[in-house]
């Protein structure tokens, strides 16, 4: 029974295991591809935003580049229009813009005059009639003191006054074509892009590499933990990445190690264990068998002496004399009291080796007293002495507990009550304390107990002084194994006692009830 | 004196190693009324017991050679004594004892030492409790 549930719980155990092994695997697949994509996406982040920021500062150096070009191309036709503005000679100025029309220097370039109308076109060579209206941009640049600068979607368009003293004569401007910027642009984008491919590239095959050689060795020390779990305390684990995981698989195998050595050393306490256990189970053994042995072979002579002695004075072969009578029955008596011994040292024993199992069993408290009251009636008449029993009427009848037990405590009280009792009475009562507890009173008109023996009187072979063992016999085990038995059905015991004036014993006992009576009404 | 009057039809097979507790069990029970036949071991109790005819056994427990057990055990295994009661009288007192008695299927535990006149009465009600389970009716009504 016991093996069958141990093996059922190691079963279960088991289970557990592995189903931690599989967590843990999920949970390492899931290490690596984390550690993977983080360092993946820092680097595909980190590139992307190098690019961004390299392509976006080429662009601004271009336009700077192409703005710069423009100035110095509105410079030099300055220089080399002012003369011609000033007389106004529509025919160079024409041939001017043609030429870097021609030369592809300028997408489009134009003189205005001081009214802001265009006199040469660089772009319309067909033109030769001035345009009677002046021109926006041209009117804005002869207004303006600096250069003008505007970017448009594929071209820029700059121009400035020509100023020569005080006097504005005109204005030019040009328009260069940002196809070889964007051209440019397209380059150092395509080679960018091409740079953070190639870094993003080896970036995942690195951080691959890391984080392999991050969860490689933790599978090796997961699988040796696994190996350990399993109880495998051979396997040891191998780290070489010479970093914080090799320090840690050094010390998952010095801690394996140890486990190790615990482990033999655990085995060898166990086995020492086992053996002292089954050694003193043995004694055990042996001792309540010695106990059965001697019980069975004290009882076998017993029986005669008090089976012979009951036939003597039942005066079957005949009549006894009153002296023959008298000695017959201190045989019998002396017999019965060796027979209280007997089971008294066995009730100890087995109190003692924790074997006496409480019975569950209903009973009425007056058939207890009663049986009490049948069994010592005779003991109290002897020595003059009433027996007074009263059972309370609140106390449940029937109750559950273990009445031969029960009987015993009652037995052993009110005989000690009896023994140490020369004249007046005992009272025996049964009341119901409260909703939980009951309880056994003996009340007596004997000797008494001085105080200070009080704490004894419930030890084994212990009466108040040597005396009175010898005064009053018994085998001195009658209160020990009161106490020992009330303890065993969970209730408590104490005394009072006067000198002289008498002792009080009372028991009190858990109040239960059998449970098909709890609803019937008490029996009359 | 009157120990109980509705032992006369008693036929008792008694059987116990130790004499004088075999000749105490046999004197009681002669003594109320019953026919007794006495035996000290196993082998004897099986050697007289088609010859007497028992209607009650006293069987004494732990005997040398065939004990108390086994012969409860051969006696049992005969149809013929299905309508007698084995009843235990013996100086085996432990639960254990109780509970083994009980296990083997023995009609009655009593044990020893005894008082002669609770004896009596509880092998009475062994007998009757017996005798009641067979659905057989008492053999003597004429209680005193």
């Amino acid at each position: 029974m016991t093996w069958y549930k141990g093996d059922s719980c190691r079963m279960l155990e088991s289970n557990t295991s592995q189903l931690d092994q599989r967590k843990l695997h999920r949970r390492q697949g899931s290490l690596s591809a984390k550690l993977a994509l983080v360092m993946i996406a820092m680097v595909v982040v980190t590139v992307a935003v190098v690019t961004l920021v390299s392509i976006r500062r080429e662009q601004q150096t271009f336009r700077r580049e192409l703005q710069q070009q423009a100035d110095v191309l509105l410079d030099s036709l300055t220089v080399a229009t002012s003369d011609s503005l000033y007389r106004l000679d529509v025919a160079y100025l024409e041939g001017l813009m043609l030429r870097l029309g021609q030369a592809e220097i300028v997408e489009s370039g134009r003189v205005y005059d001081a009214n802001g109308r265009v006199v040469a076109d660089a772009g319309l060579p067909e033109i030769l009639v001035f345009s009677l209206e002046s021109d926006t941009f041209g009117k804005e640049l002869l207004e303006s003191d600096s250069a003008i600068f505007r970017w448009e979607p594929t071209r820029l368009l700059a121009g400035r006054a020509v100023v020569v003293g005080n006097q504005r004569l005109g204005a030019l401007s040009v328009e260069l074509s940002t196809a070889p910027l964007a051209a440019k642009m397209a380059a150092v984008r395509t080679q960018g892009i091409a740079v953070a491919a190639l870094a993003v590239v080896a970036g995942t095959t690195l951080a691959l590499l890391l984080s392999r050689s991050i969860t490689g060795p933790l599978r090796a020390l997961t699988e040796a933990t696994e190996h350990l779990a399993g109880g495998d305390f051979e396997r040891r684990v191998v780290v070489r990445s010479g970093d914080e995981l090799a320090v840690l698989g050094d010390a998952f195998n010095s801690m394996v190690t140890r486990i190790q050595e615990q482990f033999a050393e655990l085995a060898e306490t166990n086995l020492q264990l086992t053996e002292a256990r089954e050694k003193a189970e043995e004694v055990s053994h042996l001792k309540s068998q010695f106990l059965a042995t001697m019980s069975h072979e004290l009882r076998t002579p017993l029986n005669s002496v008090i089976g012979y002695s009951d036939l003597l004075i039942d005066g079957l072969r005949g009549p006894l004399n009153e002296g023959q009578e008298d000695y017959a029955e201190r045989i019998l008596a002396n017999g019965e009291r060796l027979l209280r011994l007997i089971n008294e040292i066995l009730d100890i024993s087995k109190i003692e080796a924790g074997r006496l199992e409480l019975i569950d069993k209903s009973f009425t408290p007056g058939e207890l007293v009663a049986n009490v009251k049948k069994e010592l009636q005779s003991l109290a008449d002897g020595k003059d002495l009433r027996l007074n029993t009263l059972v309370d009427p609140d106390l449940p009848s029937p109750m559950l507990g273990d009445p031969t037990r029960l009987e015993q405590i009652l037995v052993n009280l009110v005989g000690n009550a009896i023994k140490f009792t020369e004249s007046g009475q005992i009272d025996v009562q049964l009341k119901k304390s409260d909703n939980s507890h009951w309880r056994m009173m003996v009340v007596d008109t004997g000797i008494g107990i001085p105080p200070h023996a009080i704490e004894y009187i419930f030890d084994e072979f212990r009466q108040v002084d040597g005396s009175t063992s010898r005064e009053y016999g018994g085998t001195g085990l009658g209160l020990a194994i009161v106490q020992k038995l009330t303890k065993l059905m969970g209730g408590t015991i104490n005394v009072k006692s006067e000198v002289s004036k008498g002792s009080t014993f009372t028991v009190h006992i858990p109040l239960r009830v059998p449970e098909m009576h709890t609803v019937k009404e008490k029996q009359p | 004196m009157n120990l109980t009057a509705n032992t006369t039809t008693w036929r008792v097979l008694i059987v116990d190693d130790e004499s004088d507790n075999l000749n105490l069990a046999a004197d009681v029970l002669s003594f109320s009324g019953a026919t007794i036949k006495k035996a000290d071991t196993g082998q004897q109790a099986l050697d007289v017991v088609d010859e007497f005819l028992p209607n009650v056994i006293l069987l004494d427990l732990a005997m040398p050679g065939i004990d108390g057990w086994e012969l409860h055990q051969r006696l049992r295994a005969r149809p013929d004594f299905d309508q007698v009661p084995i009843i235990a009288l013996t100086a085996l007192v432990m639960p254990e004892d109780a509970m083994r008695v009980a296990e083997a299927g023995f009609d009655g535990y009593i044990t020893k030492p005894f008082r002669v006149k609770r004896m009596l009465e509880d092998l009475t009600m062994c007998v009757e409790t017996f005798s009641n389970s067979k659905g057989m009716t008492t053999k003597d009504g004429n209680h005193d």
